[in-house]
């Protein structure tokens, strides 16, 4: 008996001192990892950002908001936090995260659309992997969201497990992971032409809320509200065609958001009807803008951002 | 609690601790085990183990009151009246709704208006199984019934089998509860290595298996006749690594207590026939049924047309043992199709031994025998992971009939099955892939343990329930 329980002991003591190692590593190398996934976290916590307006949003928010043009019209110095994939609870996880690590921001260009006032489904979780055990913050207000475990927040290596790129990634080998190599402060242009077939595929678009996401929207905004902070709601070009497709569903959503910006007192810059969404040389599909779009966009958002902001 | 689950990594070193600073005091041993196992199942849902106390104590109870000194005819009234009860417990939360259901839609009801909905309390089928075979071992005078009660409550209910098997008889399990259990060094640290094999059955290949078995059986109409064939083959796989990565868990984990459960699998994949599958798959239930059901049947040594009854009769109970659903009976069905002409010409019990004994390869004959039972098996398979009939059937026809397009294999899956396939085979002469009692250099052993545990870690798969939950 003693034989096994010291041979145990040994063994469970070395394997812990080895995942402390590795933790270590593979946490330091995440850190410092210019995949798309991590990029926006990691920015925020090594560079504490110096920026007076952040832009928040999905992958919309990503790739059509250049943090460049609206900079060069508004002398603002802005940061794109917008995170792929996901929603309105991520988008404002990533906020929080970012007031935690950065100063106060002057105004936040919000992106809001139909999938805004959702929730995430927990698409790329590995992105607070390398914040999550120090991050007591971070761990609270994603642990039931995403589905970590006390274990993942308090030993070591286990939110690691099964993540075999994210592992490669953190051991500094070469892991399948997007990464772009024009990130300009968060902004993702992309260089792609139309293709129409994903939106042919779409019979139906509706616009549909989550409860608890409104909840979170609403919070995030009262916030806001309360430090001083201008928010500015933004419908980013959507191609007609799809808006088209979502009929009444567009009204109603116009109608849905309006109601935040008139309880907050903030505006809404909509964009749904311009020029820009007309046309299919500006889009790589119905709803994300190229860079082609994304610059035309900019331009025009930042004049009127100007013109609001003065 | 699951195997896999951070909760058990803190609830087994607990349990292991306070059982071990017991010891020599064997009704406060038991005493842990039952407590601990009623933490262990109350985990998914506390009501249900008030149904488990009922199934012990109405088997408990049946034991004592069946004497051998009484009339035939009272002690068998008292095991049927405890089958009734157990039997009777199992086909109201099993079985109800689908006997309802099907019968509201021969006489042109709806079928949702009959419908109890009721959960299916977590590993019903083992633990009744289980609790069973005592009553009817006591009546036929193989086990003396035990006034312990507590030693058997832990005998039903002792945790690492409790939901998932193996279905332990009382003739092996409840003597272990009734004497001193001593430490045993080589014993505890073989459990340990037997539960390593048993997760990285269970989080690397099985799970891994599951992730492209999950996305072909969700759009069978998108994929070709390659694909499917793969995903066949790989649920074949998924659905041993399941349950054998579950039974070698237990099996390790009942080790470490000084407990030791039978073997429930002994390497099938590598069978040259139907027969020998079957003697190698599900130990614990195919012997169950053979001893309570197919012998009280009279077996194979009855008239001909007799022996094709009671085949057809114990593979249909065995797959409707499996859950209510005509896919089950159907699985079921195809193996008494497979098994009947072996057992007709006397050939089923031809390979007895493990498959080229004392060779490193198989000949030319055995592998083709091996090809041809895994791919029947695998065809069987197909029944049992579609939800319906005509599932299965579609998926048949695509599988057969479908297009050689797009042929995606995921790679990944495949090299595990080929790592793990090539341990079973190495090592199947022995208790399970990680029996190194014959490595002598400790260099090797933890290398070996090491390796195992970085592949658990890197590629395990960890959010998977264990498919033989549900039954």
């Amino acid at each position: 008996m003693r034989r096994f329980l010291t041979k145990l002991a040994i063994t469970i003591a070395a394997l812990f001192v080895l995942a402390y190692g590795l933790d270590w590593l593979i946490t330091s190398n995440l850190r410092h990892s210019d995949a798309r996934m991590f990029h926006t976290y990691n920015a925020i916590y090594n560079d504490s950002l110096q920026c007076n307006a952040l832009i928040m949003g999905s992958s919309r928010g990503q790739v059509q908001y250049s943090t460049r043009i609206i900079d060069s019209v508004t002398g603002l110095n802005s940061y794109n936090i917008s995170v792929d994939g996901r929603c309105i609870d991520a988008e404002v996880t990533i906020y929080n995260f970012y007031r935690r690590h950065c100063p106060k921001p002057k105004v936040i260009i919000q992106n809001i659309d139909w999938g805004t006032l959702q929730m995430s489904n927990g698409y790329e979780r590995e992105q607070y992997l390398p914040y999550l055990r120090k991050d007591n913050d971070l761990y609270k207000e994603i642990k039931e969201r995403e589905d970590f475990s006390w274990a993942d927040h308090c030993l070591p290596l286990m939110r690691y497990a099964g993540y075999h790129e994210t592992i490669k990634e953190g051991l500094g080998m070469k892991a399948k992971m997007a990464r772009p190599k024009n990130i300009d402060r968060g902004f993702i242009p992309t260089d792609k032409e139309w293709d129409g077939a994903a939106f042919r595929a779409i019979h139906a678009l509706g616009f549909t809320v989550n409860d608890e996401a409104v909840e979170i929207f609403d919070r995030y905004l009262q916030q806001c509200k309360q430090e001083g902070i201008e928010v500015v709601m933004v419908f980013a070009p959507f191609y007609i065609g799809a808006t088209e497709k979502m009929g009444s569903d567009a009204d109603s959503m116009f109608a849905f958001y309006q109601g935040f910006a008139d309880k907050y007192g903030y505006p809404i810059l909509n964009y749904t009807y311009d020029s820009v969404s007309y046309d299919t040389l500006n889009f790589y599909n119905a709803s994300h803008l190229n860079r082609r779009g994304a610059e035309q966009f900019s331009l025009k958002l930042a004049q009127d951002l100007k013109n609001l902001l003065q | 609690m699951l195997f896999t689950s951070i909760e058990f990594m803190v609830f087994l070193p607990v349990v292991f601790a306070l059982y071990w600073l017991l010891r020599r005091q064997v009704r406060w041993q038991n005493l842990l085990v039952v407590a601990a196992s009623y933490v262990f199942y109350g985990w998914w849902d506390w009501r249900f183990l008030l149904l488990i106390a009922f199934t012990t104590a109405c088997s408990y109870a049946s034991g004592l009151m069946i004497k051998p000194e009484g009339s035939r005819r009272r002690n068998l009234t008292v095991m049927w009246t405890n089958i009734g009860l157990n039997l009777g417990i199992l086909g109201l939360f099993k079985y109800y709704d689908f006997f309802a259901s099907e019968l509201a839609r021969l006489l042109g009801c709806s079928g949702d208006s009959v419908m109890l909905n009721l959960i299916l309390p977590v590993g019903i089928s083992f633990y009744t199984f289980q609790a069973l075979s005592y009553s009817i071992d006591v009546y036929r005078g193989k086990i003396a019934p035990t006034k312990d009660v507590v030693a058997f409550f832990a005998y039903v209910s002792f945790f690492p089998q409790l939901v998932a098997g193996p279905i332990e008889r009382a003739t092996n399990l409840l003597p272990q509860f009734l004497r001193e259990r001593k430490f045993d060094y080589a014993m505890a640290v073989d459990g340990v290595r037997q539960m390593l094999w048993g997760f990285f059955k269970k989080v690397v290949v099985a799970d891994n298996c599951a992730v492209f078995v999950d996305k072909v059986w969700g759009d069978i109409g998108a994929y070709g006749s390659p694909d499917l064939a793969v995903a066949a083959a790989l649920f074949s796989i998924q659905i041993y690594c399941d349950f054998s990565g579950y039974s070698d868990i237990a099996i390790g984990c009942a080790k470490l207590f000084g407990i030791k459960l039978m073997r429930n699998f002994n390497v099938p994949y590598f069978s040259r026939d139907i027969a020998e599958f079957w003697r190698r798959w599900h130990i614990s239930l195919t012997t169950w049924f053979r001893d309570y059901i197919y012998i009280p049947l009279g077996g194979s040594r009855v008239a001909k047309w007799k022996v094709v009854r009671n085949t057809f009769i114990i593979f249909l109970v065995s797959g409707f043992w499996h859950g209510a659903n005509w896919t089950f009976l159907a699985w079921g069905a195809f193996h008494a199709c497979l098994f009947l002409p072996l057992i007709l010409m006397g050939k089923n019990r031809k390979y007895t031994d493990t498959v080229a004994e004392g060779r490193w390869l198989p000949g030319i004959k055995e592998l083709g025998q091996m090809a041809l039972t895994f791919v029947l098996a695998a065809l069987g398979w197909v029944l049992f992971r579609s939800q319906s009939i005509g599932e299965a059937l579609d998926f048949y026809a695509a599988m057969f009939g479908g297009g050689w397009h797009g042929f995606n294999p995921p790679m990944r899956a495949v090299v595990f099955v080929a790592a793990m396939l090539l341990v079973e085979w190495l090592q199947r002469g022995r208790g399970h892939g990680l029996d190194m009692s014959g490595v002598r250099y400790r260099a090797v052993r933890y290398a070996c343990y090491l390796a195992v545990l970085a592949v658990i870690f890197v590629y395990g798969v960890f959010n998977e329930t264990f498919i033989y939950f549900q039954f």
